[in-house]
């Protein structure tokens, strides 16, 4: 037996494997997403999930703060502000705090059910250095 | 009484150690496959937190690293594909180790995804659990 055979039929179950997931399982919404997208979005509401500092030094225009501190007095201005089909982006400081991640999960969760919910990657500081090297950023 | 030879009784031992291991590793890779599919959403967003690929090659590597865990584990107890199965194991937890070891390097706040869920990673215990799982399929594997 070649040695390579083996490997041949290993990688093609593993590529028939996929190939039948992609067809059967639409790339998933709500996903980590990149600043120039983001801003493209029809409507976003922007959710900022740093902590209040953060927000006053600096954040997107008509961002909401959410984050686990203040949750249960924001998620109502939240859930007052959004409407079905409207995106949702969250994001925090970095590519470094995974807060944006865990707010995003909670409001596409059992209890809220929220879709889509966008994760901005790299967060503000991604949002800044895009603004920084001149890209176009049209703040909503 | 009869003696018995350390070799022999060495071979007797790994006769036993082997196949354990082969059924660890299978456990973990087939489980940890299974987890990846149910929640493919959650698969890409673990692949794109490493930060290692382009945007554009997110989705395609959620959708194959499953798959790869899932026949590769399966394939370690079919007599004929089983030496390239363990390469391939051998390689997807190098690749493993490489990203998060990367990762840490650069204090990403990562999602590990090892398992299909949302929990922030544990560097040190990631380390040395691949470090482990490399060990085990050492172990696995038969002396020429």
């Amino acid at each position: 037996m070649k040695t390579w055979r083996p490997f041949l039929v290993l990688g093609m179950c593993a590529t028939l494997g996929a190939g039948t997931t992609a067809l059967l399982v639409p790339r998933p919404e709500g996903v980590n997403i990149l600043p120039e997208a983001a801003l493209r979005l029809p409507m976003p509401l922007w959710i900022d999930a740093r902590g209040e500092g953060d927000f006053s030094r600096g954040h997107v225009p008509g961002a909401l703060l959410l984050n686990e501190d203040n949750w249960s007095q924001a998620i109502v201005g939240v859930l007052e502000a959004w409407s079905p089909g409207r995106p949702i982006v969250v994001y925090c400081g970095s590519s470094k705090c995974s807060a944006s991640h865990a707010v995003a999960r909670r409001l596409r969760g059992e209890e809220y059910q929220l879709e889509p919910v966008h994760v901005l990657r790299g967060g503000w500081d991604a949002l800044e250095m895009s603004a920084r090297i001149g890209k176009e950023l049209k703040w909503p | 009484m009869k003696r018995v030879q350390p070799g022999i009784r060495r071979e007797k031992w790994m006769g036993f150690v082997r196949p354990l291991a082969r059924l660890v590793l299978t456990g973990v890779f087939v489980v940890a496959a299974i987890f990846k599919l149910v929640e493919m959403g959650e698969t890409q967003n673990a692949v794109e937190s490493y930060s290692l690929l382009p945007e554009w090659a997110v989705w395609p590597a959620a959708l194959f690293l499953p798959w790869v865990e899932f026949v590769a584990g399966i394939s370690l107890w079919v007599p004929w594909l089983r030496a390239a199965a363990q390469e391939m194991i051998a390689l997807l937890l190098v690749i493993f180790l490489g990203a998060i070891i990367a990762a840490w390097a650069r204090g990403l706040d990562i999602q590990c995804g090892c398992f299909g869920g949302t929990e922030t990673a544990n560097y040190p215990w990631l380390v040395a659990r691949d470090l482990g799982l490399l060990g085990l399929l050492s172990l696995s594997k038969k002396k020429k």
